[in-house]
């Protein structure tokens, strides 16, 4: 009798575990509006803002070092963190470590598939300036057959642009794509390592001035009008509703970051490299940060039409198995208001509004 | 007072030697009572409730495993993105086997981590015994050997990234720095634990300084050194891990931590988890199949393995 009930109670638990797997078959749905129960709860008391060391950051950059964010945040504590790409930081605003930040068009939309909804593009900062630059010898894209690329990560925007390039050009799988930092690729293509990169700036205008590199495509070629999203600004949506304030003094310091580059070009510049020199211990010849700043456009509007197209394009380049559905994409609301108090024109979010 | 069969020329042997009467009846009940004690008293399972016994109790605690995740998902506790169903994980490591993927990075990372554990092994065996037998390098070289043992193998990557970029060069390196000083560590806890009165029976006999080791000290060192080679791959499969997921390149293939890593650039839990479960599974199906029999097998041999 004994033995028998021993023999038994592996069987039970399993049956018992099979009855409750059946069970759990269907997912509770937590989503209701009434369960985010996100309030207004005033400004927050730290803010943990991330962008990149790159010219494609440049108002963040400025209005970190310049000190136009903690002008507007007052007594909200100001916590920088920067990344070498943007799928990096997805991973941390997805982990809950960072509210805001500056991010490539690619992993924002990665950001906000995956985490349904929850990280929202606020702004846009940074347009243009990304290009494919190769060696000198290559001139036509058939050339780059078995050769190596270097792209700043897997699956960040240069990356999904260069593999879309690719694979319209017919050249998917024939072409090594090395993902590395930014300040590293310089050195990796002087070495021979890689023939050349999907870069943003400056990297790029350092590998054009400083190692003799040719651009083979100007990204801006590519889109209607030469605009695209290189940079923009996301939040965490429930950080945006607990604290509207502090996500409000965030975007207007870097309104205010844009216009003053926009204005004073030469000290822009100089403000850039030294924050790059801080944060890479690299430091950028003025032809460099020259031609980086002209490749730029520094302006507050995500380019809100070409968003559909890059999230085909993350699927293009194999990052996500279905174009993303992007409603509720972008919330642009507090940067509207922001705007209007300010007297210029506000943003049009093309139909991406969660309304 | 049961009496197995095959003594009974034992009991006609007493009869002969002792005769009968009351010490004889006591002799025989001894006789008996040391047969008894010696005797098995369960018959040896079948080879089907030995199976049982063996696959049962853990298939039942990966049900139970999979059943508290699959609760946990459907009450949606944590958003999808950090705890995938049970049901994602297995369909996004199905699409890695329907389009072939999955043995091409098994393969990747299964044949660098055991030519790393080969190499490791032909250079800790002969460090190994130098270290035991030589006390000059034992004292030179010794506390080194055991440093390195606990130094883990992920602070070398960077190292060997900046001396051999992300090669080839780069993982075996690692692999090899991971296991050559357990595998020598594990063969000197061997030598040392050879008792001496088998080297003095070798040195009466005449052996001299290279058959000794090859005719004693090798074969009593046997489970020693099978402990640390079973840590030496152990090491090796968990530094081989670690340099694939930092060290990645169109160079280096898409290996078990480069699928790792892939998983984490998409931000896609799935495949993360899916990676992490190939890794475990990898790891300890070689552990089954290359060294528990090993081990089973040398214990059994010295008598010291465990009954059926």
């Amino acid at each position: 009798m004994f033995g028998r009930s021993r023999r038994l109670t592996p069987v039970v638990a399993a049956l018992l575990a099979l009855t409750a797997v059946l069970a759990g078959c269907s997912r509770v749905d937590r989503n209701t509006t009434a369960a985010t129960g996100a309030t207004d709860q005033g400004p927050a008391t730290e803010v943990r803002l991330g962008y990149f060391p790159n010219m494609t950051h440049a108002p963040a950059i400025i209005g970190v070092d310049k000190g136009y964010y903690q002008a507007q945040l007052g007594s909200t504590t100001l916590t920088t963190q920067t990344f070498n790409s943007g799928t990096d930081e997805a991973n941390a605003l997805l982990g809950g470590s960072l509210d805001i930040g500056f991010i490539g068009s690619g992993p924002a939309i990665n950001a906000f598939t995956k985490s349904e909804g929850k990280i929202q593009v606020i702004s846009g900062a940074v347009s243009g300036g990304a290009e494919l630059v190769v060696e000198p010898g290559i001139s036509t894209p058939d050339q780059l057959k078995g050769k190596t690329i270097a792209t700043p990560s897997l699956g960040n925007t240069q990356d999904v642009s260069l593999k879309k390039w690719l694979a319209g050009n017919k050249l998917t799988g024939q072409v090594n794509v090395a993902n590395m930092d930014n300040p590293v690729t310089f050195n990796a293509f002087r070495t021979g390592s890689v023939d050349g990169g999907w870069l943003p700036e400056p990297w790029a205008s350092q590998l054009v001035l400083d190692a003799g590199a040719k651009v083979l495509v100007d990204e801006k070629s590519l889109w209607p009008q030469g605009l695209f999203p290189t940079t923009v600004v996301v939040v965490r949506t429930q950080f945006l509703q607990q604290h509207p304030e502090t996500v409000q003094a965030v975007l207007k310091g870097t309104i205010a970051a844009i216009d003053w580059a926009s204005a004073n070009r030469s000290a822009a510049e100089a403000a850039v490299n030294d924050g790059i020199q801080k944060l890479t211990h690299q430091t950028l010849s003025q032809a460099v940060l020259d031609r980086a700043f002209d490749e730029i456009t520094l302006s507050a509007d995500p380019d809100s039409k070409t968003f559909p197209q890059l999230a085909q394009d993350s699927v293009t380049a194999g990052v996500v198995k279905t174009a993303a559905n992007l409603k509720g994409f972008l919330d642009l609301r507090p940067l509207n208001a922001v705007l209007s108090q300010q007297h210029k024109p506000t943003i049009d979010a093309a139909g991406l509004e969660s309304q | 007072m049961a009496t197995a069969d095959g003594n009974a020329g034992l009991d006609a042997g007493i009869d002969r030697a002792v005769g009968s009467g009351d010490n004889d009846r006591d002799l025989r009940t001894v006789g008996a009572g040391l047969d008894a004690l010696d005797t098995p008293t369960t018959t040896p399972p079948t080879a089907g409730k030995r199976l049982l016994r063996g696959v049962l109790p853990p298939v039942v605690a990966v049900v139970l495993f999979l059943a508290v995740w699959q609760i946990l998902w459907a009450e949606a506790f944590w958003p999808e993105y950090k705890l995938p169903a049970p049901l994602a994980v297995w369909d996004q490591f199905w699409s890695t086997v329907v389009d072939g993927s999955v043995f091409g990075i098994i393969w990747t990372s299964v044949h660098r981590a055991v030519l790393g554990f080969l190499a490791g092994l032909a250079i800790g065996t002969p460090l190994g015994l130098l270290v035991a037998r030589v006390r000059v390098i034992r004292s030179a070289i010794g506390p080194l050997l055991s440093g390195l043992q606990s130094l883990p193998s992920v602070a070398w990557v960077p190292a060997a990234v900046l001396w051999f970029g992300t090669e080839n060069a780069t993982i075996y390196l690692v692999v090899l720095l991971g296991s050559v000083p357990s595998i020598a560590n594990g063969l000197v806890a061997g030598v040392d634990q050879v008792q001496p009165i088998l080297l003095r029976v070798g040195k009466a006999l005449g052996a001299g300084r290279l058959a000794t080791t090859r005719h004693i000290l090798l074969p009593a060192a046997l489970p020693g050194y099978l402990a640390g080679l079973k840590q030496g791959w152990a090491f090796s499969w968990r530094s081989l891990m670690a340099a694939e997921l930092i060290a990645t390149s169109p160079q280096l293939g898409l290996g078990l931590g480069a699928y790792l890593q892939q998983g984490s650039s998409f931000n896609d839990m799935p495949t993360v988890l899916s990676a992490i479960f190939l890794i475990l599974f990898v790891g300890v199906g070689i552990d089954l199949v290359v060294f528990r029999p090993l081990e089973r097998s040398v214990l059994r041999s010295r008598g010291l393995g465990t009954a059926g």
